[in-house]
């Protein structure tokens, strides 16, 4: 069918000289771009060494990431959100595959532990190396050129989580004093009403809907907060749980921001909330995530956490990364495989009190 | 599906839309991006016969505090954007207070635009074209000479040298502020002009606030717009020594050369400030350019330096590829510096209408094939199968006339359409109407 059958005008006409200056202008070879073979060809000597600590994770037999070894006794880190329920495999640089297991996760900063039965594999080395601007950064895979390539674009920094509500409006009052109770999320189901005035979060004392807005704003979705409530001349506590809102729609559905950031490429399911993370500008596809990310010396500065946006790669730093996989490990050897489930799942929460 | 966005970002999280160039009230656009020819790549022919998607506005219908210039009175336009403004916004409202409704967390992200008396801004002669400091291919490490870089030697010649440029030019480039839309721009002379792009700026005479990297705000006004180029001119009228830097020299621009592209994608955002990338330039035209150096909402006027450190390009707009960043070449702007300076607004694109029919070459004019449903067309009583015989008195010869006449009209306007209906003889009086529904493929049959 040819659906375009309208008359219509554009405005083609108007930008001919700019169209066809255009189309007599040459075109660099696409291997010669920044990401291009012949550019990654260059870095191939930063990578050579470290992709034998890099495996590909496969889930159900579909690469859902890249993992990086932190034990020569078979335990690699890799991104948390990607590794769902299913038959978890690796595939390491000399093609081997052997089953892995999920045996610790953080999900504060997304990364889990997964535990191969192996014995001489090669860690990956850390440096502790404060990221600066321009710097070239190389995201490695487990063959002889990385992946992909890029600089630094942002200093390390906090990344907040995707915005998570407690579903309430707040009035212009100089106390936070909620005017209208959102229908459908926690503070509804809290049980939290109109003209009720929220004093704390935590046990944190806010003053008003700005201190509000702000300290709601580190929690993310499924997280529970307690909320000390004022309500005429009594105060109670009250769980609410934190949700998402619906998602922000524009002109008939549209969502222009968001469609943007997808423009050339999917982005991570989990591409906010770390705690500290480098903005690189390396165009990474979100299975690429979860190796390690390197200077051109071949060292690991950082890991691989999210593809966030068009524009943005994010990357946990090696000195954040130390405390993270210590606790891991930590995790690991408390853990007997019965408890497992339950304590590698922070994200279940109880229900909020009604 | 091809689509171009300009990369301008709204004000607040819940703001911004894509729809095309087009008014109800058939005055001009607000803002809008023009077309520009598609990258090899990027296929979808079925869009194509419309040109391309069009124009972004901010939907945030701001409050009289958040946006001073909205209401202010304009002495020196002669068309009544700021009216027309408004109203666009208003159509969105609704949108606004859907999203407000969910939480009142939805502010932040930008510096409020506080409302203070206009005192130091005098309208002086137009300031004279910036010129290149001369620059030496030499001057630069060897590895930029190369094809590609061949070793590690070479990356690193080239890291090191990224990392003295980011250091040189960081201070100079700003996130600018304009009636509730935010984007990027780069301070090119000590006195505070400043190059962004028209779909930026807008249109001349609208305040502007400017934010550096530390965070430190300055007021100024957007000057000329040509919107043919996407070239625009501001200036800071706070008085001030400003941190600027030098405009490069296209001639001694060449495909491949590597580039690094400075803004602030999705707006400024304080934790966060300004954000770096790296790329070659892959086209070269003579008043556009495109490079991979990713670029989002927000970038719009932001400066794409050389590895002298010099603007040679505004970033513009992106299509689907991370490979299809477009920014207007330095030389855009030196070719229309005079009517830039001087403040002129220029070269907006024609708006898309239509009367909703298409037809195929008849003898005695155009034979419609397609009337669309609760178009323009129908709703005047245009069937398939009618023979248009004259548009508005004239005789038309075939359906590339009828489009073109139909393109000359201004949205709103009736037209009277001759025709002949089964041996009978009609005249219908259609209305030419903008023309809705992009972004969402919702148009056709």
């Amino acid at each position: 069918m040819l659906p375009l059958l309208l008359i219509a005008v554009s405005v083609l006409t108007k930008t001919s000289p700019a169209q066809n200056s255009a189309n007599r202008s040459a075109t660099l070879g696409e291997d010669r771009f920044k990401s291009g073979a012949l550019t990654l060809a260059a870095f191939s000597s930063a990578t050579d060494a470290a992709r034998h600590s890099i495996v590909r994770i496969d889930l159900d037999g579909k690469t859902v990431a890249l993992g990086t070894v932190v034990e020569a006794s078979g335990l690699i880190i890799t991104k948390a959100s990607e590794i769902k329920d299913g038959k978890l495999t690796c595939k390491l640089a000399s093609n081997t595959e052997i089953d892995a297991e999920l045996v610790a996760r953080d999900d504060d900063n997304d990364v889990a532990l997964v535990k191969i039965k192996a014995t001489s594999l090669t860690p990956i080395k850390w440096v502790s190396e404060e990221a600066s601007v321009g710097q070239w950064v190389v995201s490695p895979g487990t063959e002889k050129t990385p992946e992909a390539v890029g600089i630094v674009s942002v200093p390390p920094r906090k990344i907040l989580p995707k915005r998570a509500l407690i579903g309430v409006l707040l009035t212009n009052a100089a106390v936070a004093k909620i005017v209208e109770v959102t229908e459908g999320l926690g503070a509804e189901k809290a049980g939290l009403k109109p003209g009720d005035i929220i004093l704390a979060v935590n046990d944190t004392k806010i003053k008003n809907r700005d201190e509000l807005t702000a300290t709601l704003r580190h929690f993310r979705e499924g997280q529970t907060v307690k909320l000390r409530v004022q309500r005429e001349t009594e105060e109670f506590d009250a769980s609410v749980r934190m949700m998402l809102p619906k998602p922000e729609t524009g002109f008939r559905g549209f969502n222009r921001q968001e469609r943007m950031n997808r423009l050339g490429g999917e982005i991570s399911q989990r591409a906010e909330g770390f705690e500290l993370a480098v903005q690189h500008d390396t165009v990474l596809q979100p299975w690429q995530c979860g190796g390690p990310l390197l200077n051109l010396d071949g060292q690991a500065i950082g890991l691989n956490i999210a593809r966030a946006g068009r524009v943005a790669s994010y990357a946990l730093p090696a000195a954040l990364l130390a405390h993270i996989i210590d606790d891991l490990k930590a995790q690991t050897r408390k853990t007997t495989p019965d408890e497992k489930t339950e304590k590698t799942s922070p994200q279940v929460e109880p229900e909020p009190d009604k | 599906m091809r689509t171009w966005f300009c990369n301008t970002t709204a004000k607040s999280l819940d703001a911004s839309v894509l729809i095309t160039s087009v008014h109800n009230d058939g005055t001009r656009p607000a803002r809008f991006t023009q077309a520009l020819p598609p990258p090899k790549h990027a296929g979808a022919a079925m869009l194509a016969a419309f040109g391309l998607l069009a124009a972004l506005l901010p939907s945030a219908t701001l409050s009289a505090k958040e946006s001073p210039t909205a209401r202010q009175p304009s002495n020196q336009r002669s068309e009544p954007s700021s009216t027309s403004n408004r109203r666009f916004h208003g159509e969105f409202l609704p949108l606004r207070q859907e999203t407000r409704k969910v939480e009142t967390v939805l502010r932040l992200l930008f510096q409020d635009a506080k409302e203070t008396p206009n005192e130091t801004f005098t309208p002086t002669e137009p300031a004279p074209a910036p010129t290149p400091p001369p620059t030496r291919r030499t001057d630069l490490p060897r590895a930029f000479r190369k094809d590609t870089p061949g070793s590690l030697d070479d990356l690193k010649a080239i890291e090191e040298h990224v990392k003295k440029v980011v250091a040189r030019v960081s201070s100079s480039v700003v996130a600018v502020e304009v009636q509730g839309g935010s984007g990027s721009g780069v301070v090119i002379t000590e006195d505070g002009l400043v190059l962004c792009a028209a779909h930026v700026c807008d249109s001349p005479d609208l305040d502007v606030l400017f934010t550096f990297p530390d965070g430190k705000t300055a007021k100024g006004k957007t000057l000329g717009t040509n919107h043919e180029m996407d070239a625009g001119l501001m200036r800071i009228t706070d008085k001030g020594h400003w941190s600027h830097v030098d405009i490069g020299d296209i001639d001694r621009t060449r495909l491949g050369d590597w580039v690094l592209a400075l803004g602030h994608p999705g707006g400024f955002d304080p934790q966060r400030s300004m954000v770096v990338r790296l790329g070659r330039i892959i086209r070269l035209a003579s008043d556009m350019m495109q490079t991979d150096c990713t670029l989002i909402g927000g970038d719009s006027g932001g400066p794409l330096f050389d590895m002298h450190g010099r603007v040679v390009g505004i970033h513009s707009r992106i299509s689907n590829s991370t490979a299809a960043n477009f920014h207007v070449s330095i030389a855009a702007f030196q070719e229309t510096w005079g009517r830039l300076a001087k403040g002129d607004d220029w070269g907006r694109p024609v708006q898309e209408v239509w009367v909703g029919a298409w037809g195929l070459d008849h003898p005695e004019g155009c034979r419609l094939e397609i009337v669309n449903k609760n178009g323009p067309g129908e709703r005047a009583g245009l069937k398939v199968g009618d023979v248009v015989t004259k548009f508005n008195g004239h005789e038309l010869k075939g359906i590339e006339m009828f489009k073109q006449s139909v393109t000359r009209t201004k949205p709103g306007q009736k037209v009277t359409l001759d025709i002949k209906r089964d041996e009978m003889e009609l005249s219908v009086q259609v209305t030419v109407e903008p023309r809705r529904g992009f972004g969402g493929g919702r148009f056709g049959p």
